[in-house]
């Protein structure tokens, strides 16, 4: 079987599929991808690539059927069961999504997205525990796993009740990926989920010091100290905040970010609600 | 003092530092840069010592291999190497070798300074691992001097190393005639001034075969002043050894680059790609000329990635790529695409200039090039026009951009490595190698995948900040980053992979920030740059090659992202994906649908133009009155201009509007109706966008291809931020409890008789009661208390009665305009124009004082009044 480049590259795509109309650029691409197959309709990585396209539209129907093509050309070259899986997903249909994404494991058992993607439908089936089995060797097999992966799972494994095997994951990929506020800020709310206010004051105190500005994490500070109900602490931070910002340069204290923090700052401390914005 | 020979004898009995034999088959090179701050040996590499240097019987011109006082009786010496950084080199002298500084910190040299009337040498040696007997070799290194050459006492030191080789394990030693030194004259001239000699790699014919599996010794040896010091102080780097025979690798061909990333104000990225397999090197400076400071990669490869530390900030450099043996730079000619007749490059060609400061307000041109990656005549015709509208003579412009904005689909169709060539690097090879790149990823990069787990060649071919490099919040991928450059704070975002979901406010208790979204929050919260400015591919807001009101990713995007933005006070968008020219007006909170869109949400209906221009064809215009309605462009229409957006400098600056523009159309231009409400003018032509921040003001232009520019707008920023418009800063309601969305100018929210408004202008507190007169020490210059308006008498310089009264120190900025008005009879008031005062000030206020005058439009002056207004 012949593919082109672009249908290899196409071989190791996984597509999370999102909504789509049949207008401008994806239009295009699908009228491309039928004229290739019109003149290759032997090649089952344009059936593959096809299917993509169609799954973006949320045309699950019609991207199943290319899969099953594409299956048909190309027995176990194409991780097809991975679409499919998506695909049925998509038209809740669980119990074969699961029959689709455990196929595509075990065809390629060392790709850490087919492990992810069943984690989600375990979930989505009440199989919390198996779901999170999943999501651990999804991490395992993802040494470099980007912060969206590890949002994820620890997200799920919080949610499901094992909140610390969520910390240790989110202090693996801070420890990786350095003190990103994706992490860190889910990591000081998943303290915080289980009523560990010290400890995520103690991690505030570790982030701040690695930020290049310190203000948001002092009003971090004066927040959780509120979440927490040490009032004067908290009014103390927030006022600490206030006297901070005053000192500041006139550029930077002038600036939206720093006018902001001013805001809440004095709202904490005047026991007001914030004002809204018409457009918040 | 120098210790004597006895002592050091009984030192070295205890303390030997041997050197392993190192494996030589073709080449050996050390630069001594593994030494680092230490004070050990570098593991290769030992020291010798003794032999002659008696008082007054020092080598001077001869030093003999073998014999009496010769190199081969000389011994290991002891003691650990002494660590100096300094530029001029150490002032002292011992026999156990130095670990210098070179040309900065981490550029390491092996050096000596004898003393205790001994000779010294640098020893190492080589085991032949090439299988074959080796007759000859190349040899080359650098003398770095530190000090004079000593002359104390008559005879001068030898000025340099002369190199000693031994094939029978010492026993004899065989000097290198071609290599000695001399202070001129014929052969390896080292000047006596301090500064480095290159030994140029020079062949040797060994006097017999080295044969397999025995050792070469090498003495480089530094013979002893007389007894009388200071001794002279050198040392030895990038010690090159390779068989007579032999080809040292190189780099090939230049198949890719140089072009530049992850700049900031004190490092830069330089990639290229070589045809074969190497150890990258690049070789930069501040003068064109001397290139006099180098980084190696310490690997060979073909993709070559070196990042260059400890620059200065806004300061041009220099630079070459290649490898130790080669340079790859200047091209023999110009291999951009598209350029018939250019001139091949030249040294001065390859450049580029470190940011500014964070925070320094320069002058800043950014290209924003989007959906190019065509590798057609039209992708380069629009790059040309660019080109040109940056000033000629010069095929890339006399005005080189300081940096580029990429907004995805930079290669067609499926981004592979082979149609980035094509279509992005050989079309712009001769502007990215002087100007660093930015890019977004669009969903040609991805080949439509939108999954975030998964490597692109993308990712493998650029270098982006993940940790805050370059300023802004670190995010930990390349998918979304942020970065800044002098007073710009720029944020890239992904709208093609990335978990795009953001908390919904009606949901308490549980935050459901995707990454993207906690990062980008994280991000704008501690900005405090002056100028914000976004950019990704798929459009928010657009009726071109896609319909932004059915495309998920633009109506995600501008669902979810755009409010945070703008809740963080974004200036300025920019987007592909629709291969058209669309460009919004001054717009703040349209999230919906393009029929959701109402004239609120269009803070300034007009074109922002200053200079105002000239339609091109091919267009729709929204310059009816109404803002809403669209008509055909015109070709050659003028169009005056309304004036720039202006924007508050100062406070919080969310909600205050920003211009949208939808730019995808540097490659291919689709015909399209191109009618989105939110845009002013549009254009179904290719071209590319300029954009100049000068301080407080930013200008952005679409230069056609042809070099027409029928769009540009300007954003000023000026003045303090006050949302309502009630005439009181935000900043103000904010510190003092005050609704800066409600006008309340005119309450009292502490009932005290005093406006809101007038509290703010006295620099009163509106939650308390503090009214009653204001006071001041005239003769200290004290604000005493604040308060209102007062009379003083004042008896001293026969003006009896003056006013005095506070004025904001800030009053240009906020707004306020203050003047004192005086009546005989309450009925007619004549307004002051004598300039006022300063008396005393605090830090936000200052007490002015104005005389009172003796009669006012003909009655006896006896009222005053102070009137505030404000001009927002």
């Amino acid at each position: 079987m012949a593919f082109t480049a672009c249908i290899l590259r196409a071989i190791v795509l996984l597509v999370l599929p999102a909504p789509a109309d049949g207008h401008g650029t994806q239009h295009h691409l699908m009228e491309v991808v039928d004229e290739k197959i019109k003149s290759s309709p032997e090649d089952a990585g344009l059936w593959y690539q096809r299917a993509i396209l169609h799954l973006e539209h949320e045309d699950t129907g019609q991207a199943i059927s290319d899969l099953e093509k594409a299956e048909y050309l190309s027995p176990g070259k194409l991780p097809t069961y991975l679409l499919k899986a998506q695909a049925l997903t998509l038209e809740g249909k669980l119990t074969d999504a699961k029959s689709a994404i455990d196929a595509q494991i075990l065809r390629f058992p060392e790709q850490s997205r087919g492990y992810a993607l069943r984690a989600r439908i375990l979930l989505k089936t009440g199989a919390p525990q198996n779901g999170l089995m999943d999501y651990r060797i999804a991490l395992a097999k993802s040494p470099a796993a980007e912060p969206d992966l590890i949002h994820e799972v620890s997200t799920a494994m919080a949610a499901n009740g094992a909140v610390e095997e969520a910390i240790e994951v989110l202090d693996a990929g801070i420890q990786r990926l350095g003190a990103i506020p994706s992490l860190t800020i889910k990591l000081l709310e998943t303290e915080v989920q289980v009523g560990r206010y010290d400890a995520a004051l103690s991690r505030v105190n570790k982030f701040q010091q690695s930020a290049s500005r310190p203000e948001p994490w002092m009003a971090k500070r004066a927040e959780l100290l509120g979440q927490a109900h040490r009032i004067e602490e908290s009014r103390a931070s927030w006022q600490a905040l206030v006297t901070h910002l005053r000192n500041l340069p006139v550029n930077e204290r002038d600036s939206t970010s720093m006018s902001l923090l001013a805001a809440r700052a004095h709202e904490a401390l005047t026991d007001k609600l914030p004002p809204q914005s018409p457009n918040e | 003092m120098k210790p004597s020979l006895l002592t050091l004898l009984a030192f070295c009995s205890t303390f030997l530092f041997p050197a392993e034999a190192v494996n030589f088959s073709n080449a050996y090179y050390q630069d001594f840069n593994t030494m680092g701050t230490g004070s050990a040996f570098i593991t290769d590499w030992s020291i010798k010592n003794g032999n002659g240097g008696t008082d007054s019987s020092t080598w001077i011109s001869t030093i003999p291999g073998s014999g009496a006082n010769s190199v081969a009786t000389m011994v290991a010496t002891s003691g650990n190497l002494t660590y100096n950084n300094a530029v001029e080199g150490p002032m002292a002298f011992n026999i156990h070798g130095y670990n210098l500084r070179g040309t900065n910190d981490s550029d390491r040299a092996l050096g000596t300074s004898p003393t205790g009337a001994s000779g010294v040498a640098i020893q190492l040696v080589l085991t032949n691992t090439r299988g074959s007997a080796i007759t000859g070799l190349r040899i080359g290194y650098d003398i770095r001097r530190y000090a004079a050459v000593s002359t104390i006492d008559g005879d001068a030191e030898l000025p340099g190393y002369q190199l000693f080789y031994s094939l029978d394990g010492g026993s004899t030693w065989t000097n290198v005639p071609a290599l000695n030194p001399t202070l001129s004259g014929a052969g390896i001239q080292v000047p006596n001034t301090q500064g480095t000699t290159s030994v140029p790699l020079t062949s040797i014919n060994l006097l017999s075969n080295w044969i397999p599996g025995s050792n070469l010794l090498l003495r480089w040896v530094d013979d002893n002043a007389e007894a009388t010091s200071p001794d002279q102080i050198y040392g030895l780097d990038n010690v090159a050894i390779q068989e007579i025979n032999y080809s040292p690798p190189t780099s090939g061909s230049l198949t890719r680059g140089p072009y530049l990333n992850l700049a900031n104000h004190e490092s830069i990225v330089i990639r290229w790609r070589s045809s074969l397999s190497i150890a990258g090197r690049v070789r930069y400076g501040t003068s064109v000329a001397n290139l006099n400071q180098m980084v190696d990669e310490a690997i060979p490869k073909t993709d070559h990635e070196i990042k260059l530390t400890g620059l200065s900030p806004y300061t041009r450099y220099y630079y070459s790529v290649g490898s130790a043996n080669d340079t790859l730079t200047p091209e023999p000619s110009e291999t951009t695409s598209f350029t018939p007749g250019a001139p091949a490059p030249t040294a001065a060609d390859y450049t580029f200039r470190t940011s500014p400061l964070p925070g320094t307000a320069v002058n800043t041109r950014i290209w924003i090039v989007g959906d190019c990656g065509r590798g057609t005549q039209a992708q380069a015709s629009g790059r040309d026009a660019y080109y040109s509208y940056n000033g000629s003579p010069s095929f890339t412009g006399s005005r080189t951009p300081d940096l580029n904005l990429q907004l995805g689909d930079n290669a067609y169709e499926s981004g592979s490595d082979s149609e980035y060539g094509v279509g992005y690097f050989s079309i712009y090879s001769n502007i990215f190698r002087k100007m660093p790149q930015w890019s977004c990823l669009g969903n040609h990069e991805t080949n439509d995948s939108t999954s975030s787990s998964e490597n692109f060649p993308y990712f493998d071919m650029f270098t982006f900040p993940t940790a805050g490099e370059c300023g802004g919040a670190p995010s930990g991928t390349e998918r979304y980053y942020s970065f800044n450059y002098g007073n710009i704070h720029l944020i890239c975002l992904d709208s093609q992979t990335s978990n795009t979901e953001v908390d919904n406010p009606a949901t308490t208790g549980v935050n459901e920030d995707g990454p993207m979204a906690s990062w980008l929050r994280a991000d704008l919260a501690a900005n405090t740059a002056t100028w914000t400015i976004a950019f990704w591919h798929h459009p928010p807001y657009s009726r071109g090659s896609v319909d932004s009101d059915y495309t998920s990713q633009s109506i995600t995007m501008r669902t979810n992202f755009n409010p945070i933005l703008e809740a963080g006070g974004v200036d300025l968008l920019y987007f592909g994906h629709s291969h058209n020219y669309e460009r919004s007006v001054l717009l703040d909170g349209h999230y919906g649908d393009s029929a959701s869109i109402t004239s609120t949400m269009k803070k300034n209906v007009g074109n922002g133009s200053l200079s105002g221009f000239t339609t091109g064809a091919s267009g729709t215009i929204r310059n009816g009155a109404n803002g809403f309605t669209a008509t055909n462009t015109v070709n050659g229409a003028v169009i005056p201009g309304d004036g720039s957006y202006i924007k508050p400098l100062t406070g919080p600056r969310d909600h205050f509007g920003a211009v949208y523009n939808t730019a995808g159309m540097s490659g291919v231009a689709d015909l399209r109706s191109i009618n989105h409400p939110a845009m002013y003018v549009c254009y179904n032509t290719v071209g590319t966008v300029n954009l100049d921040v000068n301080g407080n003001t930013l200008t952005s232009t679409f230069v056609q291809t042809g070099g027409a520019t029928p769009d540009n707008f300007t954003i000023t920023k000026q003045g303090a931020a006050d949302t309502d418009g009630d005439g009181i800063s935000d900043a103000y309601e904010i510190a003092n409890g005050l609704n800066r969305y409600v006008n309340d100018a005119a309450s009292s929210a502490d009932s005290d008789g005093l406006s809101n408004f007038l509290e703010f202008a006295f620099g009163l507190n509106p939650q308390i009661n503090d009214g009653g007169n204001l006071q001041v020490n005239v003769p200290g210059a004290v604000l005493t208390k604040r308060g209102t308006p007062a009379l003083w008498y004042q008896s001293l310089n026969g003006t009896n009665f003056q006013v005095i009264f506070l004025r904001r120190k800030d009053a240009a900025e906020t707004g306020l305009i203050y003047s004192a008005q005086f009546s005989g009879n309450l009925v007619q008031w004549e307004t002051s124009t004598a300039p006022p005062t300063v008396v005393a000030s605090d830090g936000e206020m200052e007490a002015v004082s104005l005389s009172f005058p003796l009669f006012v439009i003909g009655n006896e002056g006896r009222f005053f009044r102070i009137n505030v207004r404000s001009n927002h």
